[in-house]
Order: structure tokens, then C-alpha cells, then sequence
């Protein structure tokens, strides 16, 4: 017993969800205490942190010469290591509420396939802000969990948890993982998609922000009932003055469209490797969306048409992982059964 | 109030549909959407996919899910799980409104949408870890003399040094200077190995009474030899009886004690515990003191006592709980009072007594 467990006695147990796109603090007995973007501002002459989460955000693209403004995640794994530390410093504070005393165990939802190296990463940094454990566990099955499957039954539930960094397909039966897959499109890779789409039809240039902003208006994977159009504000490559078009759904949905095709393409796969009992389960029980990615519009609409299975939407798609990664510290006899070694 | 099956049945008959076409649009299999209109939810697996699909079909009737929301919390059976991951589903109350504030993240969620766990274990824990840590800090103090000399020197002062002048263990330590040799509380100096090596069991706890007891007193007076006792290891306290008498220092009181069958005994000189436990038969200590000794005992016809020389046999008789009392000019027999210091010492007299 090192003195860090000692002092995890008066620090309440965190589930985090550090995604690419957001990070989301579970505080046992407290709910979701966090929920900011994983975004760090950095003063480059001082290396100090300026600000962090939704300040940060708001920074973004707008920062003078000497501030940057970091994701410190990339495809669901750590890509700057020490602006990680920091952001889950900063966050796992604001979940307390105080400086002192802070050694919590913490539970920390990853992907299904990263690498042992990015594992590490992920284990340093929460020791380094302070953690007194660190369990692993992947993030299909969290969600999976947090959006009330009955994952725990002798039965097949396939889960695609869209996120900002990783898509994750995974069938699972008896708390365990039968398959899973993760591809590194998701949320940031469609916001690039709609960045690329304007700039070579329009030329028009826009932030991450407004391509997120359109992403979340108008963005569908299969035409809408209604159609949707959107003003969008953006720089004009060859005027290079400020410009303002507008848009429609189906452009958006074209821009879209390699995206959408690759995680279609992974479910299928996934579909196609999965044992047939769980196959037979999963035509009656059908796949589950959750994550930030299940909110495009009719996204279960066009995975329903392509695989002929139903498809549910998570009641909290946004908040499916941590909500999944909070049951665990209740849980713990779960943890040890899922947790990754 | 018409059922939940029944709304979304007269909903579909209404738009003139079958259920075969709500099952083309879900792909819910037809079972499970005649369970549905039945309000047999209990027949689809699950208690998620159960409120899924009646969502999904509702949607596909163009029902809103405000329509249906009240019907389906009063419908759902109760999904079948652990209990502690029930728990937490129910003190996580996502309300629609905060939802839909995509804009403005911080609001997102409110925290007044979770109800508040009982903390009492983690406070049962903490005064248990204060607790070990307390206790554990207790018996260090008390094991440790020489730290707690260390302390209490710093505060109490002097009375080490009225002691030293005194200390017959100089006589046996030949390297070590006389008028240097001071009862210090400090046990590393070379002068302590030495007479450690000496004297093992005399000294050691006499630095750290002194210091507790501000009264001075000369500790260890030389009595006469008793070479039977050198020997013994277990007579950790005895006074110092490998001391030759020729100390040229002699006490006002003496007093031998011998057991004629055994005992238990409680020594005390000047207020100084010498010894205490059971004495074999034949076996014989020897105190001495500046001011005053006393001896107790729980078996007050199974010793004999000697006083400055004089024999003054037995105190009571078999059995009886005696105390006496020697000062340098007196000595007094009292029936039966406990010795202060330990209150348990009775208990474990009648136990020596009735042992033989």
C-alpha cells in the first residue's frame, strides 16, 4: 500500500472518457462532473497552460502567435503526451473541486485497438496527474454497458460507438468480447471531410468549429424528409476576403459519404465474422449506435437499409462511454472481469 | 387511460398500415411489434431494446417521442441486471431539455440530474486508517524510550543530571571518566555501549524514568552481590546485582526478599518499579532505596523478607495479599492494597497464589 492509495480515501473514484473530441469526468456518487472538449491552450514563450476544455475551445483557431491551441488526442489515442497529463490534471481537479488530496483510482475507457505504446501513454499520464490506479477498459464494451445492454446475458449485442477519433464495432456476449474492430474515422475525420469538400467546391476555407457546427445542423448519411440548408461564414481562397454561402444536406451528405462508407464497411465486417448463434441474436436484437457519431441524422436509417437489422439508438449517445466507464466503479467484480490487463 | 400497445396500434390503423410494413421500415421482426401492441414487452429481450424499439416504432408511425415518453417510463419492465449497475442508471436522470443544449456545452448536464450516493464508507474508512495510524503512533511512543527521552528532555530539562554524580555503574566502567558519565538521555554516546556491555540489564530503563519522574532520586544503589542472578537473562530489572559492594556507596534500606515457594512479587524502590513477576521457591532479590522500598505480594507466607540485615521472616501467611512498606527507619505492613501502577496486578497475584 503506497501512500497514493492511502489518499485515494479521501478522493472519490473518477471514469473518465478521454476522447479525441470531448473528455467526460464520472465522479462515483456525483454523476458527469465533466464535460468539456479535450482541448488545451498553450502559451508557447512560457509553456504555461492558458486554459483548458470549452475556454479552450473557444480559442481555437483564434489564438494570437505566441498561444496554441492543442488537441492533445488524435484517433482516441494520446498524441501529445505531456498536454495530456495536464488536461486530465486540470480535469480530474474540477472533478474534486480542490488541489490537495487528489489521488483518485480512475477508470479510463480506450479503444479496441491500440497499441501496448499507446496503452502505456494512457496509464502514464493518469498516474502523472495524480492517479492512485489505473484500470483500462475498452470502449465498445463501456458503451455498450452505459447504454443499458443487457451485456451480462449468454447473448449477442453488437455495439458501434462513433466518437471523435475511433469508431468502434464490437459484438459482445457475457461481458466479454466476442469481436471487435476499431477504424480511425469517426467525428474529426468527417469535420475534415467537410472542410476539404468546401474548400475544393467553393473555396471557401472554414475552422474545425464551423465544420463541426455544419457536421451537427445539417450532416445526414441518407436523404432527409425535410430538406436542411445552412449559412456557413468562411474565408474565399481566391478573394480571400470573408464570404457567406449557403448549403444543403445533400452536399454535406456527398462530403460525407467516404466516411460513412468506411464505418459501413467495418460493421459489415463485423457482421460477417461474427459466430452464428450471436449472428442469430444480433437479426433479432439488431445493432446499437452510441457516441457523438450516433447523432447524425438517419445514420440508423442508412445502416437499417444496408444490413436489413434493426438499429437503436442509445437514449444518451454523447454520454453512453463514461456513463458505462461510472459503472465500473461500482461495479468493481465487472472491472476485473473487463478491465484490459 | 389507453395503453401504450393500444395508442400505437389505433396510430398505425389510422395511417392505414400493417404491421408487416412497420416491420419493412424497423426491420423489428413482426413478433416483437405484435408483442408490443399486446403490451407484452416482457417477450423482447432486454429492458433497453424493449424501450428501443418501441421508440423506433413509434418514430416510424411519426409519433413524436413526447408522446409516447410517459407511457413507455410506466411500461418498461425493469431490465434485468446487477444491482449496482442499476444503481447508477437510476441516479443518472438525463432531463431532454438539458439535452438539447448542443451549443453551449457547460449546460449540457446538470448535476442536480444525479442524486447524491451516501459517502459514509469512505468516512468509516478514514477514521479507521486515523485510528491504526493513531494507535501506531501510541506504541511507538511508549516502546520507544529513548525517543520519547529525546522529546521530553527537550522539554522537561535538568533532572538527568542530578542523577549522575550518583550512577554506581561508573565504578565499572573503567574507560569512561567518572564526573563525565552523566545518565544522559542519549544511548548512542560510546559511554552507554560501554556500560550497556557492563551492566545489560540495569540501565537502560533508568534514563527514561528519571526523565518522566521529576523527583530526584538515587536510582541504583549498590546492594550485595548475587552471583546467582548474573546469570539469568530474565531478570531484566533486577538491581544491578553484579555491582560489588564495595561501591563505597550503601543505602538506609535494604531488603532481600527470598521465595520459600513461588510467588508473585512487586518490587518498588524510591517509587521505581525494580521488579514484578512470579519468583521461584529458592530464589532470592534485593533492593535497595534512598528514602523508601516497598514490597508487594500475593502470597505473603510464601517469601521472607530481610531487612538492613535483620531477618523479619514471613509478612502474612499462605495466600495473603500484603504490602510493605521499608523506610530508613521503619517498616510497616499493609493488608491487601493494590499497587498503584497496575491496577491488574491483584488478578495475577491470585494467580501465582492459588498456582502451586
Amino acid at each position: 500500500m503506497n501512500y497514493r492509495s492511502l489518499f485515494s480515501l479521501f478522493s472519490s473514484d473518477l471514469a473518465i472518457d478521454l476522447g479525441t473530441a470531448n473528455t467526460l469526468v464520472f465522479a462515483r456518487g456525483k454523476g458527469i462532473v465533466v464535460n468539456e472538449p479535450s482541448i488545451v491552450a498553450i502559451n508557447k514563450t512560457t509553456g504555461e497552460v492558458e486554459a483548458v476544455g470549452m475556454q479552450a475551445k473557444e480559442m481555437l483557431g483564434r489564438t494570437p502567435g505566441n498561444i496554441v491551441a492543442i488537441r492533445p488526442m488524435k484517433d482516441g489515442v494520446i498524441a501529445d503526451f505531456k498536454v495530456t497529463e495536464r488536461m486530465l490534471n486540470y480535469f480530474i481537479q474540477k472533478a474534486h473541486g480542490r488541489k490537495v488530496l487528489v489521488h483518485p483510482r480512475i477508470v479510463i475507457g480506450v479503444p479496441s485497438e491500440i497499441t501496448q505504446v499507446e496503452k502505456r501513454a494512457v496509464i502514464d499520464s493518469a498516474y502523472r496527474a495524480k492517479a492512485s490506479e489505473v484500470h483500462l477498459v475498452e470502449q465498445a464494451m463501456v458503451a455498450a454497458i452505459g447504454a443499458g445492454l443487457p451485456i451480462t446475458e449468454p447473448s449477442g449485442n453488437m455495439v458501434v460507438d462513433i466518437g471523435g477519433g475511433t469508431t468502434d464495432v464490437a459484438v459482445i456476449s457475457l461481458s466479454g468480447i466476442v469481436y471487435s474492430r476499431s477504424v480511425r474515422v469517426a467525428g474529426n475525420e468527417m469535420d475534415d471531410a467537410i472542410m476539404q469538400y468546401l474548400k475544393r467546391k467553393y473555396n471557401l476555407l472554414i475552422g474545425e468549429r464551423t465544420a463541426e457546427q455544419i457536421k451537427i445542423t445539417v450532416g445526414s448519411a441518407y436523404p432527409l424528409d425535410r430538406p436542411l440548408t445552412m449559412e456557413i461564414k468562411g474565408r474565399n481562397l481566391i478573394e480571400g476576403v470573408p464570404r457567406t454561402i449557403t448549403i444543403d444536406d445533400k452536399e454535406i451528405r456527398e462530403s460525407l459519404s467516404e466516411c460513412i462508407a468506411t464505418i459501413m464497411n467495418a460493421i459489415r465486417v463485423a457482421l460477417e465474422r461474427t459466430p452464428p448463434e450471436l449472428s442469430a441474436d444480433i437479426s433479432d436484437r439488431g445493432i446499437v449506435l452510441t457516441g457523438g457519431g450516433a447523432l447524425i441524422k438517419n445514420l440508423d436509417k442508412r445502416i437499417r437499409e444496408e444490413t436489413g437489422l434493426p438499429v437503436s439508438i442509445a437514449e444518451d449517445p454523447l454520454a453512453s462511454v463514461v456513463l458505462g466507464t461510472g459503472k465500473m466503479l461500482t461495479d468493481f467484480k465487472l472491472l476485473r472481469r473487463i478491465a484490459i490487463e | 387511460m389507453v395503453s401504450l400497445g393500444r395508442k400505437l396500434r389505433t396510430a398505425r390503423e389510422q395511417q392505414g398500415l400493417s404491421l408487416a410494413d412497420i416491420a419493412t421500415r424497423t426491420r423489428i421482426r413482426l413478433s416483437y411489434l405484435e408483442a408490443i401492441e399486446q403490451d407484452r414487452l416482457d417477450q423482447i429481450p432486454g429492458g433497453f431494446f424493449s424501450r428501443s424499439f418501441v421508440r423506433q416504432y413509434a418514430q416510424a408511425l411519426g409519433l413524436t417521442s413526447a408522446d409516447i415518453d410517459g407511457d413507455l417510463e410506466a411500461v418498461t419492465v425493469p431490465p434485468v441486471e446487477t444491482v449496482p449497475v442499476e444503481k447508477v442508471l437510476r441516479d443518472y436522470r438525463p432531463t431532454k431539455p438539458t439535452l438539447l443544449v448542443e451549443e453551449d456545452g457547460s449546460e449540457f448536464f446538470h448535476e442536480a440530474a444525479f442524486v447524491k450516493e451516501s459517502n459514509s464508507g469512505r468516512i468509516w474508512m478514514a477514521l479507521a486508517v486515523t485510528l491504526i495510524f493513531g494507535s501506531a503512533g501510541y506504541l511507538t511512543w511508549q516502546q520507544r524510550p529513548d525517543l520519547r527521552a529525546f522529546v521530553l528532555g527537550k522539554t522537561i530539562g535538568a533532572p538527568p543530571v542530578a542523577n549522575a554524580p550518583v550512577t554506581p555503574a561508573v565504578a565499572l566502567a573503567p574507560v569512561a571518566p567518572a564526573p563525565t558519565e552523566p545518565v544522559d538521555s542519549n544511548p548512542s554516546t560510546p559511554f552507554a555501549e560501554v556500560r550497556q556491555e557492563a551492566s545489560p540489564d540495569s540501565v537502560p530503563p533508568a534514563p527514561q524514568a528519571s526523565n518522566l519522574k521529576p523527583k530526584t532520586a538515587t536510582p541504583l544503589a549498590s546492594p550485595p552481590p548475587l552471583r546467582t542472578e548474573n546469570l539469568k537473562p530474565t531478570a531484566p530489572a533486577t538491581s544491578s546485582p553484579q555491582r560489588p559492594a564495595s561501591s563505597g556507596q550503601t543505602s538506609p534500606i535494604e531488603v532481600a526478599v527470598s521465595a520459600t515457594e513461588k510467588s508473585w512479587v512487586r518490587l518498588l524502590s524510591d517509587g521505581e518499579k525494580i521488579f514484578g513477576g512470579v519468583m521461584e521457591a529458592g530464589e532470592t532479590r534485593r533492593i535497595a532505596g534512598s528514602m523508601s522500598a516497598v514490597v508487594f505480594t500475593g502470597n505473603a507466607g510464601g517469601i521472607v523478607i530481610q531487612y538492613n540485615g535483620r531477618p523479619l521472616g514471613a509478612p502474612g501467611t499462605r495466600g495473603q495479599i500484603r504490602t510493605v512498606v521499608f523506610t530508613a527507619q521503619k517498616f510497616e505492613i499493609r493488608s491487601s492494597q493494590p499497587p498503584p501502577a497496575s491496577p491488574s496486578s491483584p488478578g495475577v497475584a491470585g494467580a501465582a497464589v492459588r498456582e502451586p
